[in-house]
């Protein structure tokens, strides 16, 4: 379980990464197309958006897994490390909630979108797909979240 | 009554990150329960299902995976390298030179790299031996690693001033125009701490040997990708050439091909790259999130309103005010991260000080001005204890050198910071002369 979940992490995370590289490509394309034909791709600034977002959600779980969020242990410094392990899964367990919740809410979007039927303002891309998009990575880090306490693995965050 | 609701909000927030809650979390949690509290169930469920999918979307904040991508394929394609040897081949032989050649180095990579985290770790890898290797002390070097490592959101690229662009709606090349001058200063400070340090305790910086001139210029030739790149990207936003997002993609893309022609990227490494931006980006955007929940349920309450009020009308001078507000920012990003602290609280900052009358300038140079000061203090909250990231990113490298041995040296470069500070405070031409310049 704990393998496969890292597996599922850490593909979606590659994927995420590689919409990104994928994005400097097109965005790369749509600048010389600007200069070259003084014709950018069209949309070009709405696909970013899209796939940036994608990107985003997709490296949740790789970040959940790899306990990147960054945790205040000023207060905490000085506890056993029983004490120390026993808070950081609670608190795993607690983002992890989060995450389910945001997953759930993000699927109801998708349904209003749907029913709806938006489009987005350049391409008309039906805004339900973005939504969709969303799914899966914040599903899968509520559930990093909460096995979180059943591994033994500490890695250092990273920030700004 | 609402401003007891703002008020436990902050203590429920404080109290779930005491108890190592990651800190969006600890700000989500109280936000949504506020949120569900002051207006009810329904408009809260209404509002968190476009919450993600709003903030992760946001044009103007897609530009930040991308540069965070570019400073990772700098580190995986080893252009670090490159820029040590070269300081060290010119300085490495003074007292402490390799520490200032760290600094350098530094300041170089912050250059093509918007985060700290990522320029404090990827210097220290090739540093940290060297300095070891001349047996410069322990803490020294670290402190030096960590305090190098804010150069690199100092000097534009710089993550933390895309992030003020949005919050005060500011043009991002004209901020990164403004940042440039007080980065440069920083590391000529830093330098210059060193220098006077040396002065103090000679015995903790023992010189290199002295390089002949010609293998000095051999050596030079590694810094031509990164100046290159520089060249191209920040001086393509300065001009006007392209936007933010687009200097980014362009940035990835010269960064990459660099580290595939060095020989230095391998299919292996770019991947590491992508895992490392993707756990950067995650970590930033969470906490975007976090942020957004909790200041909803603030505007709910009067409190945001009141407390800009009170900063906008206190019977104080306004430069005074300023540093009052920059103080009381050292204090507060000594117990949060600094990023959640300017997203929580710039919403009632900005504002307030835009009302102070100060030195006469305008609105736009007033909030390019005050951007560059909140820099400043960021990268102090980033090595000053008891919570300085930096300089746990850099002991995570130097193992056998304990946290308290690097905390003991940071002084140094604080001293530098704050002497930095003041000068900024006093004279705003160094943050807006070379703004004129841009468009």
């Amino acid at each position: 379980m704990r393998r496969l979940l890292d597996a599922l992490a850490t593909t979606l995370a590659l994927v995420g990464g590689a919409l990104l590289v994928a994005v400097s490509v097109a965005t790369v394309v749509s600048v010389a197309g600007r200069w070259v034909a003084g014709q950018p791709i069209t949309g070009d600034i709405e696909l970013v958006q899209l796939a940036v977002a994608a990107a985003i959600a997709l490296f949740l779980p790789y970040c959940q897994l790899h306990r990147s969020h960054l945790v205040v242990d000023f207060f905490t410094a000085r506890s056993s490390g029983p004490v120390q392990r026993r808070l950081d899964a609670a608190g795993s367990m607690l983002a992890g909630a989060v995450f389910f919740v945001l997953a759930w809410r993000a699927g109801v979007a998708v349904s209003d979108m749907r029913s709806a039927s938006e489009t987005t303002m350049v391409l008309g891309i039906p805004l339900w797909i973005p939504y969709a998009a969303m799914v899966p990575g914040l599903a899968l880090a509520g559930l990093a979240g909460v096995m979180q306490p059943f591994q033994a693995r500490t890695r250092a965050g990273a920030a700004p | 009554m609402n401003l007891g609701v703002a008020g436990g909000l902050f203590a429920a927030m404080l109290a779930l990150m005491a108890l190592r809650v990651p800190i969006w979390a600890a700000m989500f949690v109280p936000g949504a329960l506020g949120y569900a509290w002051l207006s009810g169930p329904d408009p809260l469920l209404a509002f968190l299902k476009g919450l993600a999918f709003a903030r992760f979307s946001i044009y103007d904040l897609s530009v930040v995976p991308l540069f965070l991508l570019m400073g990772q394929l700098a580190t995986q394609g080893g252009l670090s390298a490159g820029l040590f040897r070269a300081a060290a081949a010119f300085v490495g032989h003074w007292r402490g030179g390799l520490a200032q050649a760290s600094v350098l180095a530094s300041a170089a990579f912050g250059s093509v790299c918007g985060s700290s985290v990522a320029t404090a770790a990827t210097i220290s890898q090739v540093a940290l031996p060297e300095m070891r290797r001349y047996r410069y002390d322990g803490g020294f070097a670290t402190a030096t690693l960590a305090a190098g490592g804010t150069l690199g959101i100092l000097i534009p690229p710089s993550v933390v001033l895309v992030l003020y662009a949005i919050l005060a709606e500011q043009n991002i090349a004209r901020l990164f125009a403004a940042a440039l001058i007080p980065g440069v200063l920083a590391a000529a400070l830093y330098c210059v701490a060193i220098a006077l340090f040396m002065r103090v305790r000679p015995q903790l910086g023992p010189p290199d040997a002295r390089m002949p001139m010609r293998r000095r210029l051999e050596v030079l030739a590694g810094v031509v990708p990164v100046t290159a790149i520089f060249v191209i990207v920040l001086g393509g936003i300065y001009g006007g050439v392209f936007t933010a997002t687009e200097a980014a993609a362009i940035g990835v893309l010269l960064t990459a091909l660099a580290g595939f022609a060095a020989r230095q990227l391998t299919p292996r490494r770019l991947g590491r790259a992508l895992l490392a931006t993707a756990q950067t980006t995650g970590a930033i955007f969470m906490i975007f999130i976090g942020a957004d929940m909790l200041n909803a349920a603030l505007a709910l309450t009067q409190m945001p309103a009141q407390v800009a009020d009170l900063i906008a009308h206190v019977d104080l001078s306004p430069v005074v005010v300023v540093v009052a507000v920059l103080l009381f920012y050292i204090v507060l990003g000594g117990v949060m991260d600094e990023l959640s602290m300017l997203l929580l609280t710039l919403p009632v900052v900005f504002p307030a000080v835009m009302q102070l009358p100060l030195f006469g300038l305008g609105l736009e140079d007033k909030a390019l001005w005050f951007g560059v000061l909140l820099l400043t203090v960021v990268n102090i909250g980033l090595i000053a204890p008891p919570m300085g990231l930096n300089v746990y990113v850099v002991a995570m490298q130097a193992r056998d050198v304990p946290v308290a041995r690097t905390y003991r040296y940071v002084f140094v470069f604080l001293a530098a910071d704050a002497l930095r500070l003041a000068l900024l405070v006093a004279l705003p031409v160094l943050s807006l002369w070379l703004v004129q310049f841009v468009r």
